[in-house]
């Protein structure tokens, strides 16, 4: 059984469930408050874009894991014009929005890791990744769960 | 500072009742749009936090016991976080922006003691150890101020000295990727390695299997040259900590490879011969 979920966005109301799966996910995996709410609010932030760049596209969310620690990655993927200047779409400022920290460069801030891969023909990718580490008591109670 | 205004009051209030009574993401995405909107009309977390406050009193008021208080109180804190998250990237966006400002301030600071150093007269008084402590101290600080792993400055000179190289590097890797056979480590053979002076030139990713273009991971490589246009030499960075060398220091390395030109000139008797 796979673990990843999928919800399609076509307009700003997708981005509800969006958010309340990614949020889920993540107290699923045990992220404690706050983080919850900063991958929904980056999720918040990559389906926006969707909506207002492309029209639609995709939002992916699966749990990762990685020797000692484990997370959650969110691809957004859209099959839109794409980004002319990825790195000054990374900037605060681009596309009018004054500065403000929001959008693209808001999500990136909010997660661990952040990519994103632009073209015209192939629209534009955002994969998104926070991490927390296993401590050892953790460990311990994993091992013991599965005894 | 001015007040929360009546509409922003009101339309949290009735969020904040809308998540009481369902609980729902939606009313909770309805929280953070109204931290966006406060974001994006000039309004500071202090307003958002009166709203807050006055959405959260209303309510208790009409808690009838201490379980509905507790209820009332834990949706409060769930609310108000999701309102808060706009904040929270601004913020983080603001500490992005002091830690550059500061670390553009020290490259600055770095830039006018190295101009300041290859300046001084001195350097052209005791012309054989000031050319390798200059070279010295240029690799070193060059290779700082871009953040790379490894730098080199040669001077190629024709003449009793020889020329002239420094290397600096900050991990074993780096020193490691010298040529063999290289005694003292500071001198070394010329390389011939940058074509047009003036300019510089950045590649990605280098072969590491080629010590003598230093480490792989991005070089960046700029002539030395005298007034009258012939290469004296040449600076070298190879590895960018941060991954990969941009535009900014391909400048900064122009610039430097400008002041090393300019106090190689004052040497005297190193004077370009080749």
């Amino acid at each position: 059984m796979t673990d990843e979920i999928r919800i399609t966005i076509r307009a700003a109301s997708d981005l509800v469930p969006a958010r309340a799966e990614g949020r889920a996910l993540a107290v699923r995996l045990g992220f404690s408050r706050p983080d919850p709410t900063l991958i929904a609010t980056a999720i918040s932030e990559i389906g926006r874009n969707i909506v207002m760049h492309a029209g639609s596209g995709e939002i992916v969310m699966r749990p990762v894991y990685e020797g000692n620690r484990y997370g959650m990655v969110v691809i957004a993927q859209d099959a839109g014009p794409g980004i002319r200047d990825v790195h000054a779409a990374l900037e605060d400022g681009y596309a009018g929005r004054g500065g403000l920290g929001l959008g693209l460069p808001g999500a990136r801030r909010l997660m661990d890791e952040f990519d994103i891969a632009s073209d015209p023909d192939s629209g534009t990718t955002v994969t998104m990744r926070k991490w927390r580490t296993r401590d050892e008591l953790e460990r311990l109670r994993e091992a013991r769960r599965r005894r | 500072m001015t007040a929360v205004p009546p509409r922003f009051t009101s339309a949290y209030g009735s969020a904040f009742r809308g998540y009481l009574g369902g609980g729902s993401e939606a009313s909770l995405h309805a929280a953070y749009e109204l931290g966006r909107e406060a974001v994006a009309g000039g309004l500071s977390v202090l307003h958002l936090a009166v709203a807050h406050q006055d959405a959260l009193l209303v309510t208790l008021k009409e808690a009838t016991h201490l379980g509905a208080a507790e209820r009332i109180a834990r949706a409060a804190g769930d609310f108000f976080l999701e309102s808060l998250a706009a904040f929270e990237m601004i913020q983080r966006g603001f500490r992005e922006a002091q830690e550059a400002a500061m670390l553009e301030r020290r490259h600055a600071e770095m830039l006018r003691q190295l101009s300041t150093f290859l300046a001084d007269a001195s350097v052209a008084v005791n012309a054989s150890e000031s050319v390798e402590e200059m070279l010295r101290l240029v690799a070193e600080q060059a290779r700082e101020l871009i953040d790379a792993e490894w730098c080199a400055v040669t001077l190629t000179f024709a003449g009793e000295r020889g020329p002239a190289r420094a290397v600096a590097a900050s991990t074993e890797a780096g020193w490691a990727a010298e040529p063999e056979g290289a005694e003292p480590r500071t001198y070394l053979p010329a390389l011939s390695l940058v074509p047009d002076s003036g300019q510089t030139t950045r590649s990605p990713g280098g072969d590491v299997d080629s010590p003598e273009e230093g480490p792989g991971g991005g070089q960046l490589s700029a002539a030395l040259t005298a007034l009258d246009g012939r290469e004296v030499g040449s600076l070298e960075l190879s590895t960018a900590k941060r991954g990969s060398f941009s535009e900014v220091d391909e400048a900064v390395v122009r610039h430097l490879a400008q002041m090393i030109s300019a106090a190689v000139e004052r040497l005297g008797p190193y004077r370009h011969r080749c």
